[in-house]
């Protein structure tokens, strides 16, 4: 995505804030990439993500007006993971729904292996979705938007300690399953 | 995770993930780990991989290869990251160039066929029944609708959920024009017939409103419906939230539940009436079906077509259907003349269900004839029967001829005095009468009748009972029937006014 200078992006969100249809679209076509990866990632799941990615785009566009020429990534990202955030309180997601104390027999060993070495049998999504909302919107927010704590805190509205608290935990989460999925790899290819 | 180096490897990871900044010497033996130990390499690419999201989402979508021996998979969005700017070596240090360009180019060429398509997309079909025209040929749910997508229904039912916060659900008969190209005024243009429009809190940013000849209802987050008459009267039926009227001659008003009005030359402000309400009730429920989340979409065929389909209570509208749903165990189909199907639905951990059924016909010939002969009197019409006096009294309600109304549920209540259209009749009556003729006394024994056998629509005839004692000044029977209906029906919305009432009296 080629950034907008802060000229040509205040212009071109102030014509969208006017209504100007070639504006709107222009601006969407630049943003919806991007926007869908942040929705993906919080929500972890692509089925949600869509919708999720719709919303974010139509409060982008309704909020054009308050744009006041600052980076329009960062301006638009802040409303997308208000969003977003939004959207999975509202799911009520089920938390833990793949609970890191489940069996390990109970992993899906369906999942053909391709050729590496080793491959984790989930997709990294389904890895993000067995998180607490809480936690993996602080894991997205600091591994895939690359905010400080300071900034995650103030987007959340929680303290910098309980961003580290969400964030250590929601690491140590998806670090036991990385692992588990690791060395049940390791087990099942040793025999041949 | 006993071996002290991998222990050492999470904690200082973790510090940096936390913002800690680390020496030199520990950043480099983290990276030198990082690829001597199968785990916290993989671990350490997993974390990599995240921060490539943002330019390529589709590799949320992707399982992690992971190359025990070769360097961690090479982050395509290069140094625009700060995190990775920072802690880098520690998530992908040994990355080939190679690799790097090759992996970068051939994820960057793939294309994601869920954000290719550039218009905003912000109406979708939640459930759609029976006969109903919105562009596509086969709609159904989740299908997405254009921005000024006109809507018929003919004899179905169409529920349209308006990004994640608006449902809009069209009654049968009726058509709605969507008008959503502009995100800060969305507007629904009711063409005719009735609709149902369920809001939650709007941004500050948007409004909302449902527009007909006469009158503009604008909303923020809110639950009413606006029925519009052949001679282009509106009704505003305002369920929950409140709601502002601007009329075509710039006449304004607000509406506080529960509350209704009826808008032809001006804004006039009526009692609430539950009956009246009461013809809301099927899409209320439809409207609170999901608008977005995790859901299941049910399609629902039947042969013959035009089988009623109920979930749970929740009137779906008629087959065919198709409509999202997040839970719902019991589905109900039924057609008259044929026997009624009623089963589990198998929902749990499935995205789509789909259920087809072959109706079978019974012969309903001799219960019908047996019903009339009770019901029937010798000096009825031969064509008369309970059910068409009672659709010709609501015809002429909704037409706005009260008192050819009131006639007409009073010749049902002399012919067919022991059906259960008259019984019925006898609540909608009341009503008639205390709101729109001026007629309390009479209303009183209306309601009275009814709550001498009972039946269903026993709370709707209580509460009429304490409106008309109030109008007729009868305040100590007031009292006494405001306490009992505030006894038996406590989380009422009835009761919740009554006891305002009481608290509001000196």
């Amino acid at each position: 995505m080629t950034v907008a200078s802060h000229n040509e992006s205040l212009e071109l969100v102030g014509l969208a804030a006017q209504g100007d249809a070639n504006a709107q679209r222009c601006l969407v076509e630049r943003l919806r990439r991007r926007m869908h990866g942040i929705a993906m990632s919080i929500l972890g799941s692509s089925l949600d993500a869509e919708d999720t990615t719709q919303a974010i785009l139509m409060e982008i566009l309704a909020s054009a007006a308050t744009f006041r020429g600052e980076n329009l990534l960062g301006w638009a990202d802040r409303i997308a993971v208000r969003t977003a955030i939004r959207h999975a309180r509202q799911r009520r997601m089920r938390a833990m729904q793949c609970d890191v104390r489940e069996d390990i027999e109970a992993v899906d060993d369906s999942v053909n292996p391709p050729d590496f070495d080793l491959v984790l049998p989930k997709a990294i999504v389904e890895y993000l979705a067995c998180l607490p909302e809480t936690r993996r919107v602080a894991v997205v927010l600091r591994h895939v938007m690359d905010y400080s704590v300071e900034e995650i805190a103030q987007m959340t509205e929680v303290s910098p300690n309980t961003v580290k608290d969400r964030l250590l935990h929601g690491r140590a989460q998806l670090r036991r399953l990385i692992r588990r999925d690791l060395s049940m790899k390791s087990t099942h290819r040793s025999p041949r | 995770m006993s071996d002290p180096s991998c222990d050492r490897w999470i904690t200082l990871s973790d510090r940096a993930a936390a913002g800690g900044e680390l020496p030199a010497a520990e950043r480099e033996w983290l990276a030198e780990h990082a690829k001597c130990c199968s785990e916290c390499g993989g671990e350490s690419q997993f974390w990599s991989q995240l921060g490539s999201v943002m330019e390529q989402p589709e590799i949320l979508n992707e399982t992690l290869a992971l190359q025990t021996s070769a360097p961690a998979r090479p982050n395509a969005k290069g140094g625009t990251s700060r995190f990775r700017s920072r802690y880098g070596w520690v998530l992908g240090l040994a990355a080939g160039v190679a690799l790097t360009l090759s992996t970068a180019w051939l994820l960057r060429e793939r294309q994601v066929p869920s954000v290719a398509v550039a218009e905003v997309r912000m109406a979708r079909v939640m459930s759609i029944a029976g006969r109903v025209e919105v562009g596509a040929e086969t709609a159904h749910a989740g299908t997405w609708l254009s921005s000024t997508q006109d809507i018929r229904t003919e004899t179905g039912l169409a529920c349209i959920a308006i990004t994640d916060s608006i449902t809009t659900c069209l009654d049968e008969n009726s058509e709605a024009l969507l008008a959503l190209e502009d995100p800060r005024h969305f507007a629904v243009r009711l063409i005719r017939g009735r609709l149902v429009a369920r809001l939650d809190k709007q941004p500050s940013t948007r409004t909302f409103r449902v527009e007909t000849p006469k009158v503009a209802v604008i909303a923020k987050g809110t639950l009413f419906s606006v029925t519009l008459d052949a001679e282009h009267a509106t009704t505003v039926r305002l369920h929950e939230g409140h709601v502002a009227l601007q009329t075509a001659s710039n006449q304004s008003g607000e509406l506080i539940a529960p509350s209704r009005a009826i808008i032809q030359r001006g804004i006039e402000i009526k009692d609430w009436s539950e009956l009246a309400a009461a013809e809301d009730q099927r899409l209320l429920g439809l409207s609170s079906l999901p608008r977005s989340g995790k859901r299941i979409r049910l399609d629902v065929l039947t042969q013959p077509a035009g089988a009623s389909v109920d979930v749970d209570g929740v009137t779906l509208g008629p087959t065919p259907v198709s409509a999202f749903l997040t839970r719902g165990s019991r589905l109900s189909v039924t057609l008259a003349g044929y026997s009624p199907v009623t089963e589990l639905l198998p929902l749990e951990g499935k995205d789509r269900v789909e259920r087809s059924f072959e109706l079978a016909a019974v012969d309903t010939k001799p219960v019908v004839a047996e019903e009339e002969a009770r019901s029937v009197p010798a000096n009825a019409p031969a064509t008369a029967t309970p059910s068409s006096l009672l659709a010709r009294a609501q015809t002429l309600r909704s037409q706005g001829k009260y008192r050819e109304c009131a006639a007409a549920y009073r010749q049902l209540l002399a012919t067919f005095p022991r059906s259960d259209e008259a019984r019925v009749s006898l609540v909608s009556l009341g009503e008639l009468e205390l709101s729109e003729l001026g007629q309390p006394g009479q209303a009183l024994q209306s309601f009275d009748g009814y709550l001498r056998a009972g039946g269903p629509l026993t709370r709707e005839a209580r509460y009429g009972r304490i409106r008309a004692l109030q109008i007729l000044g009868r305040n100590t029977e007031q009292q006494s029937a405001i306490a009992d209906f505030i006894r038996d029906y406590p989380n009422s919305v009835q009761a919740a006014s009554l006891r305002k009432r009481i608290q509001t009296k000196p």
